[in-house]
């Protein structure tokens, strides 16, 4: 298990205020050519959200980012306010796990909103891993169980988080 | 090109012989047509941006519940009292 620190504070306070959080990079979206799709090296935060279905990622990041929408939109109603959130497609990296996964994200005001993380990584992406959680020590872990792919491959070839 | 919208109403089209035959696979609607049926959702974005680039295509479960917003955004705390 691998203890996560981003707070510098004792971890058992951390893991109880903040949940558990990891650093994650997201790529670029597919611009037509696969050579395009790649990580810009900036790290966001994502929050594993076991609250919630499906996962999440900032609307203002995925406009940046110009990431595919991939589904029609749902209408939502948030403190701020009624949305619009359209369902996208990105990649993303969780450097302290050594792992990239795809994954379909409501595109959602986090920021705006107020929330501390521009990702929630929902129950969708967590029925691919396994999560331990320890409160008492105050570190977690996530392990993820993929089928093996290369990005952008139609067929299987490498596991990118072996 | 099928626009999404165009992609979306294709699905919902052959949306009950999909449920009859792929229950819970993940298919791509490409151009109107469905271009995949796979076991999870990696392996199906993985073969549309391999295939299809940006887009635009549709990825679905098939036969999955209404997509639903995060309930962290919708109780957010606007004000607190100590």
């Amino acid at each position: 298990m691998r203890p996560i620190d981003p707070h510098g504070d004792e971890l058992p306070i951390v893991l109880e205020r903040y949940g558990p959080t990891a650093r994650l990079d997201i790529a670029n979206g597919p611009q037509g050519v696969v050579q395009s799709f790649q990580f810009h090296q900036r790290e966001y935060t994502a929050l594993i959200d076991t609250g919630a279905r499906m996962s999440s990622i900032d609307v203002g990041i995925a406009e940046r980012l110009n990431l595919p929408i991939i589904g029609p939109p749902i209408d939502g109603i948030a403190a701020s306010g009624p949305f619009r959130s359209d369902p996208v497609l990105a990649l993303i990296h969780l450097p302290d796990f050594e792992t990239t996964v795809y994954g379909r994200f409501l595109t959602l005001p986090l920021v705006d909103q107020g929330q501390p993380v521009q990702v929630l990584i929902g129950r969708d992406i967590l029925r691919r891993g396994k999560l331990s959680y320890d409160g008492i020590a105050g570190i977690w872990a996530i392990e993820f169980d993929l089928p093996t792919f290369t990005i952008g491959a139609t067929q299987s070839s490498t596991n990118p988080t072996s | 090109m099928a626009t999404l919208e165009d992609n979306v109403a294709a699905y919902a089209e052959m949306r009950e012989d999909l449920e009859s035959q792929h229950m819970d696979r993940w298919v791509v609607i490409h151009d109107e047509k469905l271009v995949g049926v796979f076991a999870d959702f990696q392996e199906a974005a993985n073969h549309a941006v391999a295939n299809h680039g940006a887009g635009p295509y549709h990825i679905k479960r098939v036969g999955e519940p209404p997509l639903e917003i995060a309930p962290s955004m919708k109780f957010v705390l606007t004000h607190a009292a100590d």
